[in-house]
């Protein structure tokens, strides 16, 4: 199968350094703090945020932060893989990769002995999952009120065929070459998170962090634009009420 | 800041007697806790085609009860009773976004009943008259499973119910698409082919899917359509499953109070009215999806 074609095109018709259509809706989920529907190009996930709120286990408590509650699951509807049940590695695997990059973010001596639940639920799976569900989880959080050091976004990147190819579809994914997903805080310039899956040449190594720290910073900017029109949007229904 | 969790929407477990026995007194007097009268639904909103992925798929948010069905399908056998018609299978998931209420073995145990319920409500032995011709294969051997994956995102009150019209929604908008058996070659066996045309694909008739309808005693009266609080207050539930065409319906009675035959029947009724309205509702947004599929495909 051919990934890029002679023209520079790939399977969905994509350039290679081009991100899928972004959309999000905000509050989607009335019951919980904060909540937040994201959809890069197929995939689908949503995200509910609880809290700060009293720890449900007290071995979970910690003195002087908020304990981070953190649990990803996929529908079975999500793919076309059948569902293994309870003990998916790929949900675990997400949960431990999502826990560890919102413990960057979030302020955590915000409300010190309290607990914040984050769950995300991906609904369809077309590649770029720990991404979605990062970023979903970062606009809940913001939508729910916790504070966070900046809007961490994160993108993945597929290496085949030698190019660097952003935001990987599902077929991109399982096609042999390495898939990179890079978490960033722009402002500070750190990557809260990186991980490699599969063997990448050493050399290719710099152009494809700096290719995916470049389209979590356009996705980053989306979030922020998202999350500012929804603000604005909350302050003339309360113009308007008063 | 923290939650608060002493208000009249929290969880079950929450609830105090003063604020039951307020809920109990208005719905007495024909007055709820949100305005409705004794007989009316929540506004609801049926959405289809949510889910790319899947053959067919709905979300149903009826008040604050948010449920997502998808479905996909798989070869399989058919049931024994039915060898010309294809078979439902149904799995149902409480997703951790409805909050810590239902997490673990409280999530697994309402999950558990509600494929219950629906298998019963489904199972064409009770009384269901769904026609699943149109997935037989092989009669007798081959046929069309549809895998039913019912996702809960929120819970307040009425799931059964909310999960049904979310299902009949997400069958009849679904495209499933068409297996025929090729000509078996010389020596070999006959191979079953799939149509990948997207217009041949079949759709199914949901006019007799049956739709779960609860009917519940809070204090003296009868009400349709409970929120979590409600729900916490009544003594006994009734809850029929009526099927579209023909008002045939089962019913089961659940809850700690008992109910007089009389009453019994009369709820059972004013199940049964409640079928046509959900199902005009339903039919409306099946047919604004076929027609916005029309307008895509020109």
């Amino acid at each position: 199968m051919e990934f890029v074609s002679p023209e520079g095109l790939r399977l969905d018709g994509r350039r290679p350094k081009e991100l899928r259509r972004l959309a999000c809706e905000l509050g989607c989920l009335p019951h919980a703090d904060g909540s937040a529907q994201l959809q890069m190009g197929n995939t689908k996930v949503v995200a509910a945020v609880f809290g700060p709120h009293e720890v449900t286990n007290r071995g979970d408590m910690v003195n002087d932060r908020i304990f981070i509650n953190a649990e990803v699951a996929i529908a079975g509807f999500a793919s076309d893989r059948k569902k293994i049940g309870r003990g998916d590695r790929r949900a675990a695997e997400l949960t431990r990769s999502l826990r560890g990059a919102l413990e960057q973010t979030v302020l955590l001596e915000q409300a010190p002995r309290s607990q914040v639940d984050v769950f995300v639920h991906v609904l369809v799976a077309d590649g770029g999952l720990l991404p979605a569900c990062i970023n979903a989880a970062v606009l809940a959080l913001a939508h729910a009120g916790v504070r966070q050091r900046d809007t961490m976004a994160a993108c993945s990147v597929a290496y085949l065929e030698s190019t660097p190819l952003l935001d990987a579809g599902a077929a991109e994914e399982s096609g042999g070459g390495a898939v990179i997903v890079a978490a960033l805080l722009q402002a500070a310039e750190v990557l809260p998170l990186l991980t490699v899956d599969r063997k990448l040449p050493l050399e290719t190594l710099e152009a494809v962090i700096e290719l995916a720290a470049a389209g979590a910073a356009a996705v980053s900017q989306w979030m922020k634009a998202q999350l500012l029109d929804h603000v604005q949007k909350l302050a003339i229904c309360q113009a308007v009420a008063r | 800041f923290p939650r608060q969790k002493y208000c009249l929407t929290a969880p079950l477990e929450m609830g105090f007697g003063s604020e039951l026995a307020f809920v109990v007194r208005g719905c007495e007097t024909g007055i709820r806790e949100d305005g409705r009268s004794c007989k009316e639904w929540r506004p609801a909103s049926v959405q289809t085609d949510v889910i790319l992925s899947a053959i067919g798929s709905s979300r149903v948010r009826l008040g604050g009860t948010d449920v997502l069905v998808g479905i996909k399908f798989d070869l399989g056998t058919p049931h024994v009773s039915q060898p010309h018609a294809g078979r439902l299978q149904f799995s149902v998931e409480c997703s951790p976004c409805i909050g810590s209420s239902h997490q673990g073995r409280a999530g697994e145990a309402v999950s558990a009943a509600l494929t219950a319920q629906l298998e019963h409500a489904f199972d064409p032995s009770s009384g269901n008259r769904l026609d699943l011709s149109a997935l037989c294969i092989v009669p007798a051997k081959q046929c069309l499973v549809l895998q039913v994956d019912v996702l809960i995102l929120s819970i307040d009150g009425s799931l059964p119910d909310a999960a049904s019209l979310a299902i009949k929604a997400a069958l009849g908008a679904a495209q499933v698409p068409s297996v025929t058996l090729a000509e078996a070659t010389e020596g070999g066996e006959a191979e079953l082919q799939l149509d990948d045309d997207p217009s041949a694909t079949l759709t199914i008739d949901t006019r007799a899917c049956p739709l779960l309808v609860s009917v519940a005693r809070v204090g003296n009266s009868s009400l349709v359509d409970l929120t979590a609080t409600e729900e916490a207050c009544c003594s006994a539930t009734v809850q029929a499953v009526v099927s579209g065409d023909q008002p045939r319906g089962s019913l089961s009675l659940r809850g700690d109070a008992g109910v007089s035959p009389d009453l019994l029947l009369d709820m059972f009724d004013q199940a049964l009215g409640c079928g046509p309205a959900l199902d005009s509702q339903l039919a409306g947004a099946v047919h604004n999806a076929l027609k916005s599929r029309e307008v895509e495909a020109a």
